[in-house]
């Protein structure tokens, strides 16, 4: 999240589109998948909406459509911003993530069901999809049962205070963490005096 | 008891966004919502606290899920559905026995498309996309509408909503486990 606050004060597109490249590129090496075709459309449809304002010196004129720079810097920028914000979150939030206290335990009691219901999945039926997902829940979690929290994580097992169930950190990564957060701030830096 | 009711509901929530996601759509922004159903059948018997707890599940859930937790989509989902479970709840409480599920959630997915659209205009797309709210709110009163209907057959034909209201209002009840 150190990453954050250079990225977001960076106003050159292309500073911002390489970072927004080695955040993609860290979303890949947590073996997360990439929607290209999704973020592609949402880049395009930020930056038309934002084209329909022009501002700035006309660039290109489409009959009575004019392209302008500003408007398309702008455009550019603001998606780039949004598009990589959301590979950052994909690399950095994992399911896996302990929360602490009773909130922690309610959710992951709830990823515990979620998976369960995921498993059974298969069973739904597109002809009678109502009876087969009452079915499917009955099954999952029957509410007539006197005891549904025999084999459900305690909300201690979510704990991630205890330090009996601290996995040890990595130190070897965090060399390469530091690399990662500096790399946003030494472009950041660069562009304020290229700018300057 | 309470507590696992609560987590199920919200993991019911996690998986039909999953359901959702399967779902062809004409348009590539259009969503049905199906995560809502939840909330939606929990209004009859919830507390509002439980309530608010199911939505902190959906939205959290969600985030975890696709990693869009430290996102801008985080921000809309629990703007949006927040909107959307407050309206719904004024609408049920106001309107009891005299409005269904269907004009529920009707004002519910409204709510929510304004207040995605006026945070979509703010911050994303600019003053020019108020051009597409007429679209985003003539497509939310759709999905509203068959969001709504698929919550009454549901609610009227689910053994196990039927099972899981006594059970809550029972565990929920002064001496109930909780």
């Amino acid at each position: 999240m150190l990453m954050l606050p250079p990225y977001m004060l960076i106003e050159d597109p292309i500073p911002k589109a390489i970072l927004a490249a080695l955040f993609a590129l860290a979303a890949l090496m947590a073996g997360k998948r990439i929607r290209w075709g999704y973020f592609a459309t949402l880049l395009a449809s930020i930056t038309l909406f934002h084209l329909l304002a022009p501002w700035g010196r006309v660039l290109l004129e489409i009959g009575p459509f004019a392209i302008t720079e500003g408007a398309l810097r702008n455009g550019l920028v603001r998606g780039i911003t949004l598009i990589g914000m959301v590979f950052l979150s994909v690399a950095a939030v994992r399911p896996e993530l302990k929360l602490p206290g009773r909130f922690g335990g309610l959710v992951g009691r709830t990823f515990y069901h979620f998976e369960a219901i995921i498993d059974g999945k298969g069973r739904l039926s597109r002809r009678d999809f109502f009876g087969s997902l009452d079915r499917l829940l009955l099954e999952r979690f029957d509410p007539d049962r006197s005891d549904l929290s025999g084999d459900l994580p305690t909300d201690d097992a979510a704990d991630s205070s205890a330090p009996s169930r601290r996995s040890p950190r990595p130190r070897r990564g965090i060399p390469w963490a530091a690399v990662a957060v500096l790399i946003p701030w030494l472009l950041w830096f660069v562009t304020m005096h290229g700018t300057g | 008891m309470r507590r696992d009711i609560l987590a199920f509901l919200g993991a019911l929530s996690l998986f039909l966004a999953a359901v959702e996601y399967l779902i062809p759509k004409p348009l590539p922004f259009l969503r049905l919502g199906l995560a809502n159903l939840p909330l939606l059948i929990g209004l009859g018997f919830l507390k509002p606290r439980d309530l608010l707890i199911v939505l902190v599940l959906k939205v959290f859930g969600q985030g975890l899920v696709n990693g869009t937790l430290a996102s801008y989509v985080f921000l809309f989902s629990l703007a949006g559905t927040t909107a959307s479970l407050g309206t719904m709840a004024a609408v049920h409480r106001l309107g009891g026995r005299h409005v269904s599920l269907i004009g529920v959630s009707l004002a519910g997915a409204l709510a929510s498309s304004l207040v995605q659209t006026a945070l979509a205009v703010t911050f994303v797309f600019g003053e020019t996309a108020r051009l597409i709210a007429p679209l985003s709110v003539g497509s939310s009163v759709v999905t509203g509408l068959v969001m709504g209907s698929f919550a009454e057959a549901f609610r009227s034909r689910s053994r196990w909503l039927a099972a899981l209201e006594r059970r809550y209002r029972s565990a929920a009840a002064p001496g109930g486990l909780s």
